[in-house]
């Protein structure tokens, strides 16, 4: 081999620490059965660790070019960061998870590195089939996961949904792909963009073409980041899956469907060819989107009783906001801007909504609480995941001292300074309707019910302390980031694409 | 660590301590939250008496870089305007523990609450940054919504929720003013979130050079418009002026004591605090504008608020719809941009502050007692509570404007100031003292004179710890009735100055 190959396999070095401790923790599995339950956990932690250390790549040596299909520069180096890490914290409380008490969790963790694998692979590439291949790998991984608890009839259905209308989005999105393929004879996507530029300088023909591309492509794209109209997966999926595997789709899957939408976005549209009257129209269909997602997703949270369901309307809400972001980078002054403010605001969403669904399993765990109704007065009788829980949804809700409140101000700066005022204003307002539905949380678990202590199921050992110290650790960070966030915003600066 | 700083963060610290007593040992919570807001109080108290009133500049200023990716300082300094309100903060916040001892409820929680309360509202007063107040005037309403609704009344959940909604609403409309500001001006200084030179620059129609500015001509209103515009609902949601003032009644009723005072003594404060403050000191040529009809609002809220208060059968309810007729001055003497008016304005602000302050205090004996606020359900009580009543006589005659009383010298400071602009207007503001005087007259016959209610043969004496709440706030109507001047000298220099930005 030689040493040009080796640097390139160098840097694929997290992803394969993710491989071996799949490779690992499916032995373990096999070696020791049910008993090795934390052992199992223990390798998936370390294996995410291990990945996120060499991702932090401290000798500085990694190429950023590999293959030719993956382009490992900073953009990636921060959603895989996202992506990675979140599946590490993801394990922690997959382990102690008392709602999958009666089904097996040890293949549980190996497929949960694998969906880690494919997210951090399709936030690198820009290779179309490589694109679909890290998609794939992601989603079937993600679908077995949501129906782990295959006893129960709503988790059953939940994959069941979540596989025919994921299946469905990914045939649409490859018919798209294959538009483009048509265009401009390449699947990389610079080449595409220079193809589709061309395409449409040559009349209406074949701008037809490139329109019906884009909207088959943004169908199978929005559907991953659930985003109005494809939203429609998501409330069950949330609600059916076990916890921890709706964090996972919270967190890290949403990272990765916006890493991979935000390098399309800008490889193909956003390239040097090509700017002008379509990148305006397709600017305020993604203007428009936003705004419906985020109100639509709002206005139903505002109905839900069941907390992860709740939880599932705020995030189809959040990639209103975030979509925010993906407006601005198409209108002509804001490429940075926007995409600045989005990996702004999905790092302090991936902050408050880690910890909430933290907050959310150890309520769970502790009390079997699941619906608002149960959740009465639980905040006196568990008074740090309680008040954790409150931070998490002030932040989420954007208000300061928090980080969710920067990443506000950022995403507002942003569209206020491309001139898309309406957007902003709809931003802002919303932000008060997402005040109503998640203090019904905090409402339920302070202001409602007895103040008397109730001291439900204790658990004892070193990952039920692991996972509460990461919920510490990830509401300092969410005050911390709130109050002095000049650390965050360099580190996105330097990953801009 | 400067001083302001000091009073500003030293609630924090006490809420350490707070945290590391155990929720069981009440008294000792109680005496630490006590002790934890005497601290900012006796530090106010310095502040006062070093205060220099000559001087229209900033004081006590600490200007350090905070967040240097969007060039934010932490930048606070006190001059007239926020001196009174700064030391009228830390008196209520420290009578609030006092006036909550009896709470048996989550009491840890409670006292750690209102410090925080305490430091989100001085951080307000004190802020010269944009980006800081902002992030204080958010900060004290998680502590707020969560007193309300944990400790308050029967209807507590949809008053809290309320109060927390209309706020928000007006606050995030400021954030957008605040962010289109930052827009205008990040290119071309250093501070952009600084509340001085912000001012400074759109007085001297510096902003000109921006984009947003040049082509900001939105919905047929420039650019600036709409941010006063925001930032006015904003203030207005908070102090709160009619329409905009549903949620106060609900939140007043329903909030417990402690938390009613301080609702009404400083939170509505910082609603015409920042009308004036960036309102008129940051934008006047706009707020020229908008004078009438700042006015006309001002006037609608003393009447409106009056005549609902006339209506009321519920004496908390009373009190709080007769807030909203008082801080209607406030807004009727800034609009007038007289040197009358606005010394009339902040002092109304001041005076307010302690007498609404008694009146929910003094509710909230009665209350305490028998367990219900009809008014007409008591009656002679001064037969059997002659402290109680004397002290309540105080508190009526202070909110109503008798002559000696320091509500009579801001009143008509207002009406002086405002005679001179809106002759009109002014008149039928004169009948909002009348309907006032009425209704509190009326209510203090209808509970303290008359034949004794029987249920009440045995209505308990005002004890010594509720008369310690009561006799600073009485003492402090009468002292600046018959002395002013101790309060307009420090303010003078400051509202001058902002009436010299009108010509």
């Amino acid at each position: 081999m030689t040493p040009e190959l080796m640097a390139q396999i160098g840097a694929l070095a997290p992803e394969i620490s993710l491989t071996v401790a799949i490779v690992l923790t499916v032995i373990a599995d096999l070696v020791f059965g049910a008993r090795g339950r934390n052992l199992v956990g223990a390798l998936g932690v370390a294996g995410v660790a291990v990945a996120l250390w060499h991702l932090a790549d401290p000798a500085g040596t990694h190429p950023e070019r590999v293959f030719g299909l993956l382009q490992f520069d900073g953009f990636a180096r921060f959603f895989r960061a996202l992506i990675i890490s979140g599946t590490g914290v993801v394990i922690l409380h997959a382990v102690v998870f008392r709602g999958m008490e009666n089904v097996s969790r040890n293949e549980f963790v190996p497929m949960l590195l694998g969906t880690a694998l494919g997210g951090s692979l399709l936030v690198s590439t820009d290779h179309l089939l490589m694109l679909l291949l890290s998609l794939e790998l992601l989603s079937l991984n993600s679908y077995l996961l949501a129906g782990w608890q295959r006893k129960e009839r709503r988790s059953s259905e939940a994959a069941l949904k979540y596989l025919v209308y994921g299946a469905l989005a990914s045939a649409i999105m490859v018919f798209g792909f294959s538009l483009f393929f048509g265009l401009a004879g390449d699947l990389h996507l610079s080449v595409i963009g220079a193809g589709v530029a061309e395409a449409w300088a040559g009349g209406d023909g074949s701008r037809f073409v490139v329109i019906m591309a884009t909207a088959l492509v943004l169908v199978g794209f929005g559907f991953k980041i659930a985003a109005f109209p494809f939203h429609f997966w998501a409330p069950d999926v949330y609600e059916g899956s076990p916890t921890p595997v709706t964090t996972f789709l919270a967190v890290s899957s949403k990272a990765a469907g916006f890493g991979m939408l935000v390098r399309f976005v800008d490889g193909v549209f956003l390239g040097d060819a090509f700017v002008g009257e379509w990148m305006k129209g397709l600017g305020h269909v993604i203007a428009v989107l936003s705004a419906v997602t985020m109100t639509y997703g709002n206005v139903t949270a505002v109905l839900q009783r069941n907390v992860k369901r709740l939880l599932a309307y705020s995030s189809i809400a959040h990639a209103g906001y975030l979509l925010m972001g993906v407006a601005v980078m198409t209108s002509s002054v804001g490429v940075d801007s926007g995409l600045d403010a989005l990996m702004f605001y999905l790092a302090t969403y991936y902050l408050a909504t880690l910890g909430a669904f933290g907050c959310v399993m150890a309520i769970a765990n502790r009390f079997g609480a699941e619906d608002l109704d149960d959740y009465q007065g639980l905040g006196w009788s568990t008074p740090f995941i309680g008040a954790m829980l409150v931070l998490f949804l002030v932040s989420l809700t954007g208000l300061p001292p928090t980080a969710g409140f920067v990443g506000k101000l950022m995403l507002f700066q942003a569209t206020i300074d491309a001139g898309l005022y309406w957007l902003a204003v709809v931003g802002a307002l919303n932000a008060v309707v997402s005040l109503f539905y998640y203090f019904k949380i905090a409402r339920a678990l302070y202001l409602r019910g007895d103040t008397e202590f109730v001291a439900g199921l204790s658990s004892r050992g070193i990952f039920p302390f692991l996972a509460h110290a990461s919920v510490l650790a990830l509401g300092l960070a969410t005050v911390w980031y709130g109050l002095g966030f000049d650390g965050l915003a360099e580190w996105v600066r330097s990953s801009l694409l | 660590m400067d001083i302001l700083s000091l009073i500003i963060f030293s609630p924090l610290v006490a809420m350490a301590a707070v945290l590391l007593i155990p929720a069981g040992r009440k008294d000792a919570l109680r005496t630490a939250c006590v002790a934890g807001t005497l601290v900012p109080l006796l530090l106010a108290s310095k502040l006062w008496m070093d205060f220099d009133p000559t001087t229209s500049d900033y004081q006590f200023v600490t200007q350090v870089s905070w967040i240097k990716s969007m060039s934010i300082q932490y930048f606070v300094g006190i001059d007239g305007l926020s001196i009174p309100l700064v030391w009228l903060t830390t008196l209520l916040m420290f009578l609030a523990p006092i006036a909550a001892w009896r709470i048996e409820k989550g009491v840890k929680g409670f006292m750690l609450l209102v410090l925080l309360l305490e430091t989100g509202i001085l951080g307000v007063f004190c802020s010269l940054d944009l980006f800081l107040f902002y992030v204080f005037w958010e900060v004290m309403l998680l502590p707020m919504y969560f007193l309300i609704g944990i400790w308050g009344g029967p209807r507590r959940e949809y008053a809290a929720i309320k109060f927390f909604l209309y706020t928000l609403a007006g606050s995030v409309l400021m954030l957008l003013g605040i962010v289109a500001l930052y827009l205008c001006v990040r290119d071309t200084v250093d501070t952009p979130f600084s509340i001085p030179l912000l001012s400074q620059m759109i007085q001297a129609k510096e902003l000109t050079g921006s984009e947003l500015i040049n082509d900001g001509v939105l919905f047929g209103w420039p650019f600036l418009k709409w941010v006063f515009v925001f930032f006015f609902i904003a203030f207005a949601i908070k102090v709160p002026i009619v329409p905009f003032h549903t949620w106060l009644p609900d939140a007043h009723v329903e909030a417990p004591t402690a938390i009613s005072m301080v609702l009404a003594g400083i939170l509505l404060k910082l609603g015409t605090y920042g009308i004036l403050r960036i309102n008129l000191g940051m934008f006047p040529d706009i707020a020229i504008d908008f004078a009438t009809i700042g006015a006309v609002i001002g006037v609608v809220s003393i009447l409106y608020g009056a005549f609902c208060a006339m209506a009321q059968t519920d004496f908390k309810r009373l009190v709080a719809y007769s807030s909203v007729s008082h801080m209607g001055y406030v807004l009727l003497g800034a609009a007038a941009f007289t040197s009358a008016g606005l010394n009339g304005a902040a002092m109304q602000m001041f005076t307010h502050g302690t007498s609404s302050a008694m009146l929910f205090l003094l509710v909230g004996v009665a209350y305490d007692r028998a367990h219900h606020r009809e008014i007409e359900g008591f009656g002679g009580l001064a037969g059997v509570a002659p402290y109680y009543t004397g002290l309540t006589t105080v508190g009526f005659f202070a909110a109503l404007g008798l002559p000696g009383m320091s509500g009579f010298v801001s009143e008509f400071l207002v009406l002086l100031g405002a005679w001179e602009v809106y002759p009109v207007l002014t008149s039928l503001a004169v009948i909002g003292i009348v309907v006032t005087a009425a209704f509190l007259l009326w209510t203090l016959q209808r509970v303290f004179l008359g034949p004794l209610n029987e249920k009440y043969k045995d209505f308990p004496e005002i004890d010594k710890r509720e008369t310690f709440t009561l006799v600073p706030l009485g003492f402090l109507c009468i002292l600046l009735g018959v002395a002013p001047q101790l309060l307009l000298g420090h303010m003078g220099e400051t509202l001058e100055q902002i009436r010299s930005l009108f010509g």
